[in-house]
């Protein structure tokens, strides 16, 4: 896959810990809706890197895909739980405007396809690099981008 | 909504994110997971892991028992299964029959297999009504002596989906091998959990693309239909077999159109499994590749046509309207010397930031593969250093690396293997596509 190699990583744990740690939150918010386990789900992820972080070639990227997994067994563990709350209930934060209501109903996306969404528009990711954080070909990923919007676009006005 | 569709979605990311809060003094093991993290020392068993887990989950599966009665080797984590008899039992969901149906089938690869299992659940009269597919095999990863997880590409019409396949090997040590598939599927299905007793087959699985999936029931040992359901959690009562393969089909997406969702598992007559299905294999799978692309040749030679470069220089190598491809000048901010090259193909431009270090080049993993912007056709290719003389494609091809490049066309949805022969006639797989 295509990417950055010229972005280099800092040295040391603790410094990408230190660059990477509020993003790395961000991402599993929007990931799974939940603000409560953002910061877990970020330490599990810091953790799973932790002791490859000198072999990993590519520290970012690896966080990046770990974090992805991470939040998707957390999303498969709380299926359940989420499907209680109902498709409009799954994020945290009240809808009061077309954009959170717009944020309800990405919560309420099956994961990859909200995962491809977040990757595209948030990270700014190529289909390509969305693939291999999904570990699947950039056919699937347009395949779940498409499904995605046409999700939305059957929910929303 | 006042703005694209696209936008909205960007305003709503940027609306969530601001919402997060972070504790700006959180430190690296803050929070309840901490214990969840192996400490520098233990690497090396949590590598091995994935293996034996992927080991340890044929026990759950039709009759696998058989493997660790045939074969001593490397099989202490099974040790412990009750034994079962040989004879007709089942011994995976493909092929049906037992090791007398495998050992006539003669599946000497877990490609070989893998080939037959997917051409026959997906001809006419095996598939849903109405529904057509086809599939295409990618990257095998081993992950032990007698198992290996194979990719695998279903398509229908207008969908596709990825998936991994668990197969082994079964026969004896002093016979030739003999591979069998034990489950798998798509990666967007998983099956949550299933459990056989008395003639009742109970489940629940996970179907991330929506739609209804339809449930058959086949005697693993003959290969018979003897029911089928619909939808999770199911229920069958009734049922005559030691063994039951459990096929799953999701054919029809929510928005209606054909979809390629597939997964299939078995289950002995008093056992229960759970999380069977791709997203069980993809760690093991993973951690396959990785070990595989850790143990290729190093080549620490030159790389000239990149290191003769002079700041804001830049080699074109091929200069047409659907690809141009050049080596361009590394950025000397960078506080390592990059290897970079300016690819566009048709219709998009990779030029921005496709970089390697020397370390990647050397180890065979400067690589890159490129969408054409309608999908249709992939641009793989990579940097490669002076050692490297010759590429070899499977399908026979013979590429010449150019200015320490090479490149091929392929069709999207296509996985190629090329072997890199170095001058000295060390040489290295990689798969791309």
């Amino acid at each position: 896959m295509l990417s950055d190699h010229g972005d280099r990583e800092p040295s040391s744990f603790d410094d990408f810990f230190r660059d990477r740690y509020s993003a790395t939150v961000r991402l599993a918010h929007l990931l799974t809706g939940s603000n409560g386990i953002a910061e877990e789900l970020a330490q599990d992820a810091f953790a799973q890197l932790y002791p490859r972080f000198d072999s990993v070639r590519e520290p970012k990227s690896y966080l990046r895909t770990t974090t992805v997994n991470v939040c998707r067994n957390w999303h498969r563990r709380h299926r359940r739980e989420l499907e209680r709350f109902g498709r409009h209930g799954a994020s945290e934060d009240r809808a009061t405007d077309s954009i959170d209501e717009l944020i309800d109903v990405i919560a309420g996306l099956p994961y990859r396809q909200r995962a491809v969404l977040v990757m595209r528009y948030w990270l700014d990711l190529s289909e390509a690099d969305i693939a291999h954080s999904l570990d699947c070909r950039p056919g699937t990923v347009k395949s779940l981008h498409s499904r995605a919007l046409a999700a939305i676009r059957k929910e929303l006005p | 909504m006042t703005t694209s569709l696209t936008d909205d979605i960007r305003t709503a990311f940027s609306r969530q994110a601001e919402r997060t809060t972070i504790d700006p003094s959180a430190e690296f093991g803050d929070g309840p997971l901490r214990l969840s993290f192996d400490p520098p020392h233990r690497q090396r068993p949590r590598v091995l892991m994935p293996a034996l887990v992927a080991a340890a989950a044929v026990l759950t599966v039709g009759g696998l028992v058989v493997v660790s009665e045939l074969r001593a080797r490397d099989t202490a984590n099974v040790a412990d299964a009750p034994p079962v008899d040989v004879g007709a039992k089942a011994i995976g969901v493909f092929p049906a029959g037992g090791l007398d149906a495998v050992t006539a089938a003669g599946f000497a690869t877990p490609e070989s297999v893998v080939d037959a299992f997917l051409a026959d659940r997906t001809q006419p009269e095996a598939l849903p009504d109405g529904y057509t597919a086809t599939y295409s095999i990618g990257t095998t990863a081993r992950t032990g002596d007698d198992t290996a997880i194979v990719g695998f590409n279903l398509a229908t019409e207008n969908d596709s989906g990825d998936g991994l396949l668990l197969v082994q090997q079964v026969a004896a040590a002093t016979e030739p091998e003999r591979w069998v598939v034990l489950n798998g599927g798509i990666t967007t299905f998983t099956i949550d959990q299933m459990g056989y007793r008395n003639g009742q087959l109970t489940g629940s699985f996970t179907n991330d693309i929506g739609g209804s999936t339809d449930i058959y029931v086949y005697d693993a040992a003959t290969g018979e239909r003897i029911a089928n359901a619909t939808g999770s959690p199911f229920t069958i009562d009734g049922l005559d077999a030691a063994t039951v393969s459990v096929r799953f089909w999701n054919t029809v997406a929510d928005g209606g159109y054909p979809i390629a969702v597939f997964a299939e598992a078995g289950v002995n007559d008093g056992d229960s499994v759970s999380g069977l299905g791709a997203e069980s294999l993809r760690p093991a799978y993973t951690e396959a590749l990785q070990a595989a692309q850790a143990s290729r040749p190093v080549f620490d030679g030159p790389i000239s046509a990149f290191e003769g470069l002079e700041p804001g220089q830049t080699i074109n190598i091929v200069s047409a309207d659907e690809m141009t491809l050049d080596v361009v000048y590394g950025d000397p901010a960078q506080t390592e010397l990059v290897y970079c090259v300016g690819i566009g193909y048709e219709g998009r431009n990779y030029s921005a930031n496709t970089c390697y270090t020397a370390a990647d080049i050397g180890g065979l993993n400067g690589n890159f593969n490129a969408d054409a912007l309608d999908f249709s056709t992939v641009l793989v290719g990579g940097v490669v250093p002076d050692a490297i003389t010759e590429i070899r494609a499977d399908d026979g091809t013979t590429i010449t690396p150019t200015d320490n490049m090479w490149w091929q066309v392929i069709d999207a949805g296509r996985q190629v293997t090329y072997t890199l022969v170095a001058d000295d006639g060390r040489t290295a797989d990689i798969t791309l596509g």
